[in-house]
């Protein structure tokens, strides 16, 4: 009799990291449950290019190569509805990252993911949304 | 012995300090501060204590009633005398304003003691306090760099890492940036 081996796929659960995760990954990466992935999205690159394109930071962080980077939801309904909850929830008239928000938020939304955020009032609206929210102190 | 914690007044309105209790009006720009062993109280006004951020850190020498006050997302550095009952700035951070096309969530901060002083340590840089007699700034230091990462304290040295994996330490007793060294690799301190 011939022996059969069966690869098996073992589907390691994801957490999406905030742009601000990203940047303070020493601190993220605590908030990470045994077998846990982090992954980022697209938008999430773009605000990092940003940031470097403003001298904010000197490149991009090194733990980017090792993330897996996911496409956009794009749900244009999702968005709007975080935007607006964190608009409602923030004591603040000008709230900083409100765009890259919608489109990060609605990803956490759509696919059912925990995010890691150090953004009060991100965090504060996706929580209000359902979402399950780890907070970088 | 310090108490060291954060307050959000938006969601929280009494914040304990020993025997002390501060509240703040709702015009959040006056505080009441009620000793509740002696049966007194005085106001104290701080128009930008609370600006966007509710959200206070705080730092508590309970021998001398004595508070240092920071807003998570604010420039000023407090101190709150409550036996002579003032307020005063004692330095301001480097923080700069972020607007609507940054991304949120950039403001960081964290203190740390260190014996009887105080570590400030935020997304901007870092500011060394001497809280013994009169509370004043040893050594500050300010950078542009949001990935810049305090990560512990370790020989005398404050130790940062940068996104870039660069690690690179300032020395509690003066603030001497001790040079950028790649992980893995100890330089001679």
């Amino acid at each position: 009799m011939n022996n059969v081996s069966v690869a098996v796929e073992i589907k390691k659960p994801k957490v999406i990291l905030d742009t601000n995760a990203v940047i303070r990954y020493n601190d993220a990466k605590s908030l990470l449950q045994f077998s846990e992935v982090a992954i980022i999205t697209k938008t999430v690159i773009a605000e990092l290019n940003w940031l470097v394109s403003k001298g904010r930071i000197k490149a991009l962080p090194h733990i980017v190569a090792t993330l897996e980077v996911v496409e956009d939801i794009v749900e244009i309904h999702t968005q709007i509805n975080v935007r607006s909850k964190i608009k409602t929830l923030s004591r603040k008239l000008n709230v900083p990252g409100l765009l890259g928000d919608g489109r990060i938020g609605t990803n956490v939304l759509e696919l059912k993911l925990p995010i890691i955020t150090g953004d009060r009032d991100f965090a504060n609206a996706l929580e209000a949304m359902g979402a399950i929210v780890r907070r970088l102190k | 012995m310090m108490e060291i914690g954060s307050f959000d007044f938006l969601t929280q309105s009494l914040l304990r300090l020993g025997s002390w209790k501060i509240t703040r009006a709702a015009n959040f720009d006056t505080f009441v501060a009620v000793d509740v062993n002696r049966n007194f109280q005085f106001n104290f006004k701080a128009s930008d204590l609370l600006t966007d951020s509710c959200l206070l850190y705080y730092a508590f020498d309970a021998p001398g009633e004595r508070v240092v006050l920071i807003n998570a997302e604010g420039s000023c550095v407090y101190l709150l005398s409550l036996e002579e009952q003032c307020l005063k700035i004692v330095t301001n951070l480097n923080r700069s304003r972020f607007d609507f096309y940054n991304p949120g969530g950039l403001y960081h901060l964290a203190l740390v003691q260190v014996d009887e002083d105080l570590l400030v340590i935020y997304e901007g840089g870092i500011v060394y306090l001497e809280l013994k007699d009169r509370l004043k700034v040893r050594w500050s230091y300010q950078h542009q760099y949001l990935d810049w990462a305090f990560d512990k304290i370790e020989d005398g040295l404050v130790w940062y890492q940068s996104g870039q994996d660069e690690r690179w330490g300032y020395r509690l007793a003066d603030g001497k940036c001790i040079q950028l060294q790649q992980l893995g690799t100890r330089s001679n301190v």
